[in-house]
């Protein structure tokens, strides 16, 4: 499977590098703010997923050049594995 | 050392750097996306380099359709040291985590920031950590930080700089939007403690 890929420049890697940010900040108050974690499970995990995806396009972006835009997000597992298996294990986690 | 030049260490040539962007990502690379990689170097000038590469065996070249396609043999008998060296960032974090935990009093969070973390030093740049104080023992913690400072530096080469802050100290930063805090927030690498443990304590502060 080669996976779709678009090319990166500085200026795209720092672009996701700023919307994983957008992300992780609000996952971590909900996560501060909640009693229980049952009480906002889908408040929390819907944006940690949005980071870990865009997170993973940095990685990509700075190592590869390119980074993943195709809808299946097997092959953004795929292209980041090439760079860090471990880190494509957490983004393999699924809700 | 320059964590983004891991390689001149050891050779100053473009080969280093080209070596580094190979050992980085198990996958093919062509010279046109080494140069995008590495940003100011000229085409031929990694075209060269890879093709010597190659015939060292280092480096296999695939030819697919009208390009070639370049990466590490990472069966050569120096790949293991070239995956080394290309990691050496990763190596300083190691070891400054190794030292750190085993202290009697180890920081709350530890992190890498600064040029070193950006990938911008200069030969000359410092190598900037930052510790949080568990505030246990200010005079045991001003002497484990002085020969951390002074490890870093024989490790590396470069000066070393510890800016250590209790969480007390932390907190009160983050309310003022202290300039050091916001730099942290966007370029620290955690070496310590929980990844998010920054932007959790300065989410409390300003709560």
């Amino acid at each position: 499977m080669t996976p779709r890929t678009v090319k990166a420049d500085e200026a795209m890697r720092r672009g996701r590098l700023v919307k994983a940010e957008q992300f992780a900040d609000p996952a971590v108050a909900v996560d501060m703010l909640a009693d229980e974690a049952a009480d906002v499970a889908d408040a929390y995990v819907t944006p940690c997923v949005h980071a870990g995806i865009a997170a993973a396009d940095v990685v990509c972006a700075a190592r590869l050049g390119e980074y993943s835009r195709g809808e299946n997000h097997d092959e953004a597992i795929a292209l980041l594995s090439a760079v860090d298996k471990n880190l494509s294990g957490h983004l393999r986690v699924r809700c | 050392m320059q964590t983004q030049h891991p390689l001149a260490v050891i050779t100053p040539t473009l080969d280093g750097d080209v070596l580094a962007v190979l050992a980085a990502a198990d996958a093919p690379h062509t010279v046109g996306g080494v140069q995008r990689l590495l940003g100011g170097r000229s085409y031929e000038g990694i075209r060269k380099v890879l093709t010597r590469l190659t015939a060292q065996g280092t480096v296999t070249a695939q030819q697919v359709s009208a390009v070639v396609n370049y990466r590490l043999n990472r069966e050569h008998l120096a790949a293991e040291h070239i995956i080394a060296l290309a990691n050496l960032r990763g190596a300083l974090m190691d070891r400054v985590r190794s030292q750190v935990q085993a202290w009697p009093t180890p920081p709350v969070w530890a992190a890498l920031f600064g040029s070193a973390a950006r990938g911008q030093m200069l030969p000359d740049s410092d190598i900037d950590l930052f510790l949080v104080d568990p505030a246990v023992d200010a005079e045991l913690w001003e002497t484990l930080v002085d020969q951390l400072s002074r490890d870093v530096s024989r490790w590396t080469g470069n000066d070393a700089r510890v800016l250590s802050m209790t969480e007390t100290e932390v907190r009160a930063s983050a309310v003022t939007r202290d300039p050091i805090l916001q730099s942290l927030l966007g370029e620290a690498l955690t070496i310590s403690g929980e990844p998010v443990w920054l932007r959790r304590a300065v989410a409390g502060a300003r709560r």
